[in-house]
């Protein structure tokens, strides 16, 4: 597998501390790269930068090994683009609004333009400024998908869409993947990215804060555990360990966050008489949240 | 007044008050330079205003006592200002009602508690403060400016021409508001208001230049304003014209309320109910026309290129049928015979070139700009940014908006001349059909002269390109009027766009002014394409 996108010391500054900072990332051909940040953390930068809209202060970015600034125009042939914010086209009809941006490009199949169209059940007679929301996402999905391009950017691409479309287009991706397309999707809905994604990257602040493997991810963080006694609760004993946090205990049971090993918590529980032992796995929005910390 | 609202209307405020005195106070102290100081060559300048204002009777009442500065002023200031008053209540009215509920302010505040009644007339009684102080300050510094000529305006007569002109500025307003209930777009309810507002002041054109037509003035709220003569010796203020303009101002607007209460936010009054919704998906086909890059911007706007087809055209045809009348009347006084003995040719062809491709500068030159104001909003929605997700070099989609631009703007020339020309055939007015194609191929150069100053500036400033290009109109239309009287050296006049045209009809190509438009041509273009390809696009 070669390498759809590389990122190395990619910067921007807008000034007063607003931006990305030195972005090195690496994406695989075939992959699906979830990429998260809360608002203002420089997603849509980076995204408008590997679509060479805006020119890097610093750093480069390569698509297939295309510089995405120089060589702009030949990968756009290679490239799917859903915007975080939509055009407005006003007036136009659906189908005139695909022909439009077709005729711009040239490489579109409108065979499964259309195709795509009736999946989404989206009317493309109507008039653009007639159409819902999730409507206008479902024609910039289609935009982005109707010339089979090789990687596919997409910035909040479920934005407006109800479940059984955001449903839909999970499968859609996975096609694409199926086929050997590479996906890079920034996203503020967590279980999105949760069930798509194979690698994600988390950024803050214009910095990349980590990138790794969705289940790596998990493993390193906390866990939930709530534990129902027979007895008293051993709350000294469970205090006194290093490891967990946000405690909450009753008369029978305990909640609490674990970090790292259970072994200080097995050897803490010896002579208590437990009932019911029950750990799950942290959403990705709880590891956002322990990575951020508190808003 | 919330504060608020005043803000919104800033930028109109600041623009139509700054043309305004422009006008007024350059027609005040041109005054004692151009007409003297004696009675005589007073007299004699006033012979020769009169004489001139024939010509432009289609545009302005004939003039009242012009051997003086409150004559003199309301035909050359006042009675140009109820076009740019009325243009700003058009901006405002349809920005008011469908701009501000585009962006969402509207529904947000609906949705805030205000009544709909109580927003729009807060945001009538808002542009009606700004205008009336707009209109106030511009009659206080003109009333000011005359004490330097010596023979001070009568404040009486200030004070009079101000109300009408603000009567006739509110009246357009409601109307605007009330026309923008029925077109959900701000950009066509604007179009659709200013349309009716031309149509109304050509019926008043044409009521005072055709013999038995006067009665037509009673329906045109423009008929209506000119009656009152107020800034003129001796002039009166007609009491139920201003009257009736404060009326209609009133009624449309509680028109205009009243629709708003029983229509859905951001929808038309009327809505079309859609019988059947086909349930059969569409296959797309592709589209040749929009394959061709130049052709795929001309087909998109082929509705408003109907429009200003149309509007054109009926100004034309207007004012060649109105240039026969008046060559009428040239033919029959000698001293007006030698105001268009240079023009050559049939004093009829004279006077539709001098008012004919005169208007088609001024609206060539309005239609560039809100191209140009166009490009600066692709910016901002998106389309931009979409364009540029293609495989298209960035050069290319400059020199794809100016050839778009260059194309509309030869349709709209030559299809609305050539249907004037045959028009001047059937009416009996002779025109050369070789100047005059030459003349309208030289409108070309113009309009794309302000074009490529328009892309030059709008990759870098995009919001203030619209108001520059506003501004370079407003300056060159004032050179061109204004060097002449001053005796500024041809440099200064040069510097006008107007100018540089020239007279092509009866004088051929003016080639100085064609190298000077093509050295702009060729250096806007050549700025439009670096910047385009160095900019930042979506920040």
């Amino acid at each position: 597998m070669g390498t759809a996108i590389i990122t190395s010391q990619l910067s921007k500054d807008y000034g007063q501390g607003r931006g990305l900072d030195y972005l090195s990332l690496t994406v695989t051909e075939g992959e699906i790269f979830g990429f998260l940040g809360p608002n203002g953390a420089g997603k849509t930068t980076t995204i408008r930068l590997l679509m060479g809209l805006i020119r890097p202060t610093h750093g480069t970015a390569t698509l297939f090994g295309h510089d995405c600034w120089t060589d702009a125009v030949a990968l756009k042939h290679m490239v799917g683009y859903i915007p975080g914010d939509l055009p407005a086209f006003g007036g136009m009809r659906g189908h005139e609004v695909i022909n439009y941006v077709a005729g711009m490009r040239r490489d579109a199949d409108l065979a499964y333009a259309t195709s795509l169209a009736e999946r989404f059940e989206l009317d493309l007679r109507m008039r653009y400024r007639e159409y819902s929301r999730g409507n206008k996402q479902k024609l910039a999905i289609i935009l982005a998908f109707m010339h089979h391009p090789r990687l596919l950017i997409l910035d909040e691409p479920t934005g407006g869409l109800d479940p059984l479309n955001q449903m839909e287009f999970r499968k859609l991706v996975h096609e694409v993947i199926a086929k050997g397309a590479t996906i890079f999707l920034s996203s503020h809905i967590l279980a999105e990215v949760e069930e798509t994604c194979d690698h994600i990257g988390i950024i803050r602040n214009g910095s990349l804060v980590q990138v790794t493997e969705l289940d790596t991810l998990r493993s390193m963080q906390r866990k939930g555990v709530t534990i129902t006694f027979e007895g008293s609760v051993p709350t000294e004993r469970l205090s006194a360990l290093g490891n967990i946090s946000d405690l909450v205990t009753t008369d029978t049971s305990a909640t609490f966050t674990i970090s790292g090993s259970f072994s200080p918590l097995i050897a803490a529980l010896q002579g208590a008489n437990v009932r019911e032992f029950a750990s799950h796995e942290p959403t990705l929005e709880e590891i956002f949240l322990s990575l951020y910390g508190t808003k | 007044m919330r504060p608020w609202i005043l803000r919104l209307h800033r930028v109109g405020f600041a623009a139509t008050t700054a043309v305004a005195l422009l006008t007024t106070v350059l027609s005040t102290i041109s005054f004692p330079i151009i007409a003297g100081h004696t009675a005589a060559s007073r007299f004699a300048f006033g012979q020769s205003v009169e004489i001139s204002a024939q010509s432009l009777a289609w545009l302005i009442p004939l003039p009242t006592s012009p051997d003086t500065l409150g004559g003199f002023l309301l035909w050359k200031g006042y009675d140009f200002l109820c076009l740019a008053y009325p243009f700003w209540a058009v901006m405002a009215g349809a920005g008011a009602v469908r701009g501000d509920e585009e962006r969402g302010i509207v529904s947000q505040l609906l949705t805030a508690g205000v009544a709909r009644t109580e927003y729009l007339l807060k945001r009538a009684f808002g542009f009606a403060s700004v205008s009336v102080s707009s209109i106030a300050l511009v009659g206080l510094i003109t009333w000011i400016s005359s004490y330097t000529t010596g023979t001070p305006l009568h404040p009486g007569g200030v004070v009079g021409a101000s109300i009408a002109l603000f009567a006739l500025t509110w009246s357009c307003y409601g109307l605007t508001i009330l026309i923008s209930q029925e077109f959900s777009i701000s950009r066509v309810a604007s179009g659709v208001a200013g349309i009716v507002l031309i149509l109304l002041f050509l019926v008043s054109s044409y009521a005072r230049s055709s013999a038995g037509a006067a009665w037509l003035n009673y329906l045109s709220p423009f008929g209506w304003y000119y009656r009152t003569r107020a800034l003129a010796p001796g002039g009166i203020f007609d009491i139920p014209s201003v009257a009736a303009l404060l009326i209609l101002g009133c009624a449309a607007t509680a028109g205009a309320a009243v629709l708003y209460r029983f229509r859905d936010d951001g929808a038309a009054t009327i809505r079309r109910i859609r019988s059947h919704r086909p349930e059969r998906p569409l296959t797309l086909v592709a589209s040749r026309i929009l394959r061709i890059p130049t052709l795929r911007g001309v087909w998109t706007h082929r509705i408003l290129l109907s429009i200003w087809i149309g509007a054109i055209t009926c100004t034309l045809i207007i004012l060649v049928d109105i240039a026969r009348g008046t060559a009428d009347i040239f033919t029959t006084n000698p001293a007006l015979q030698a105001y268009l003995r240079g023009y050559g040719g049939s004093p009829a062809a004279g006077l539709v070139e001098v008012t004919g491709f005169g208007v088609m500068q001024l609206l060539l030159s309005i239609f560039v700009i809100t191209q140009v104001s166009e490009w600066s909003i692709e910016d901002q929605n998106g389309l931009l940014e979409l364009a540029l997700s293609q495989p298209r070099h960035r050069r290319a989609i400059v020199i794809e908006r100016l050839t778009q631009l260059l194309s509309m703007v030869g349709i709209i020339s030559f299809v609305s001349l050539t249907l004037a020309f045959l028009d001047a055939d059937l009416v009996g007015v002779h025109i050369l059909p070789g100047p005059y194609y030459l003349a309208a191929v030289m409108l070309w150069p113009f309009a794309m002269t302000f074009a490529c100053i328009g892309a030059a500036l709008v990759g870098s400033i995009p919001r203030l390109t619209v108001i520059i290009l506003a501004a370079l109109t407003v300056i060159s239309y004032f050179l061109y009027d204004l060097a002449p009287i001053f005796r500024w050296p041809d440099w200064i006049a040069n510097l006008s766009m107007y100018t540089l045209y020239g007279t092509p009809y009866h004088g051929g190509i003016f080639f100085g002014g064609l190298f000077a438009m093509c050295i702009i041509i060729g250096l806007g273009t050549l700025i439009a394409g670096k910047t385009m390809r160095e900019r930042s696009v979506g920040t």
